[in-house]
């Protein structure tokens, strides 16, 4: 479980965000949305243990190991696939990391491109790799930081395919920050709404859906209904 | 090497001309000798001028290997610990600046004549490049990539290791490059002073007027700095086949 209490955090002699009372369980998939520079990343660097509050405070139950996914795959050029993906697996090291590496890749359909580096692969590829790194060695809690964000539509599609299976696969908890509305509503049931539109407050927003296939619920008119509906909502005065 | 060719043909045009010139009676080979007059008095002093030469490659060279393992050393240390950086970094600046001719007559008194002083000589001023480039280069990592080695809970230890110095290779490249130079010219500066090799050379020609003899030095200083780029640039090209360091 993670909870803020009472949460604010300063910076730069201005509040990002204040009196934030938020809990998370595990197995949650939560988007937190937000215009750029109203502290998304920084609320989930703070959940991740890379940050701290200013104010308040913040705890967590988990002892799971977790990954990070950033904005960029942040890939270290000079190492390939396989070796990429190994710096998240040092956390528990083992004999078997290697086989849990080979497990992974074949998992994120990397098997062929494990000998490759960073620079010959595709922009998607490259966020594969860090989503790999980011799962390797069962992590149950994963941190992500508008990982599609650079990404063309059809990769954009795929990968959220991809990471709703793995959420449901391995039970994970995953908080995604990004500031696509449509995009939240089709991975997350939970939102966590940063002021905007005509909004001034912090809110959340949970999301009924049905448990349908991912693709399809993509095209579903349930979807756009909900989109529609979050919108209007960020919308309208209150 | 296609991008060296106008460079080529200008040496090779400039060369003819000067040459046609001498053999019409129209240059002066006393101010500055054809390339003929030059080429007669290496073949002249084969023995004396390969001696000179050798020594000098063999200086420069070791000077530059002694230049990298100390600076990268030391940037290692003062990035590691910022409180000797702060320290001892100002020094090296304040080094820096001293020129090494004003310093060369110290080392003498140091080390005495031979090798050691012109090594001391060649390290004081190519030091300073690789120490300064690696320290850049060490202290300007990816914020982005320095987060992912704390969220992957990596100690000080395998960042530096794994990210920080192969992140620095460029750096620590160029610094390797701007260094090679200087080695050469200190060890000429430390030569000049402490006798052997072409530095000596070149102050015993000028004493005997033997410009020729002075000019076929320059062009033996001018191929060592040439051959150490080179190699560089060679170790550079395996290192890079082996492990791209940029993506």
């Amino acid at each position: 479980m993670f909870e803020l209490k009472n949460a604010g955090k300063e910076f730069q002699q201005r509040w990002l965000f204040k009196n934030l009372n938020l809990t998370a369980h595990a197995g949650d998939f939560i988007s937190i949305l937000g215009p750029s520079g109203c502290g998304k990343s920084t609320l989930l660097r703070i959940l991740s243990g890379l940050d701290t509050v200013s104010e308040g405070s913040f705890s967590t139950s988990s002892q799971d190991p977790s990954g990070f996914v950033f904005q960029e795959s942040c890939l270290l050029p000079w190492l390939n696939v396989f070796e990429n993906v190994a710096l998240g697996a040092t956390q528990r090291q083992g004999r078997d990391s290697h086989a849990a590496i080979t497990k992974i890749l074949e998992v994120v359909k990397l098997t062929d491109a494990a000998q490759l580096f960073p620079r010959q692969l595709s922009g998607g590829m490259k966020m594969r790799v860090s989503i790999a790194r980011a799962l390797v060695n069962n992590k149950k809690i994963l941190f992500m930081d508008e990982p599609f964000a650079a990404l063309d539509d059809f990769t954009r599609f795929e990968l959220q395919d991809e990471l709703l299976e793995y959420w449901r696969q391995y039970n994970m908890t995953i908080f995604f920050v990004t500031h696509s509305l449509s995009e939240s509503v089709f991975l997350s049931q939970k939102l966590w709404l940063f002021p905007q539109g005509q909004q001034k407050t912090f809110q959340e927003w949970v999301l009924e859906k049905p448990s349908t296939a991912a693709n399809s619920y993509r095209n579903s008119a349930e979807y756009f209904q909900t989109v529609t509906t979050v919108t209007e909502h960020l919308r309208v005065k209150k | 090497m296609k991008h060296l060719t106008p460079t080529i043909i200008l040496v090779c045009l400039v060369t003819a001309i000067v040459e046609i010139l001498y053999r019409l009676s129209y240059w002066d080979a006393q101010s500055i000798p054809p390339a003929s007059v030059i080429l007669q008095t290496i073949t002249e002093n084969q023995d004396a001028f390969v001696d000179a030469f050798t020594s000098t490659l063999k200086l420069s060279m070791q000077s530059l290997a002694l230049s990298f393992i100390l600076g990268f050393t030391l940037a290692v240390i003062f990035s590691l610990n910022d409180w000797i950086k702060r320290a001892v970094f100002p020094l090296a600046i304040f080094f820096q600046t001293v020129p090494i001719i004003a310093i060369a007559p110290l080392l003498v008194i140091y080390f005495g004549y031979g090798p050691q002083t012109i090594l001391a000589a060649a390290v004081f001023v190519s030091l300073f490049p690789i120490l300064a480039n690696t320290l850049v280069g060490l202290d300007t990592i990816d914020k982005n990539l320095l987060e992912l080695f704390q969220v992957y809970r990596q100690n000080a230890w395998h960042t530096l290791f794994y990210l920080k110095i192969p992140g620095s290779y460029y750096f620590i490249f160029s610094g390797l490059r701007i260094s090679s130079g200087l080695a050469v010219i200190g060890v000429v500066a430390g030569e000049f002073v402490a006798g052997g090799g072409l530095g000596a050379l070149i102050d015993t020609s000028r004493t005997q007027q033997r410009i020729d003899l002075v000019f076929a030095s320059l062009i033996g200083l001018a191929v060592i700095g040439l051959l150490q780029i080179m190699l560089l640039n060679g170790i550079n090209l395996l290192i890079t086949r082996w492990r791209p360091f940029k993506l």
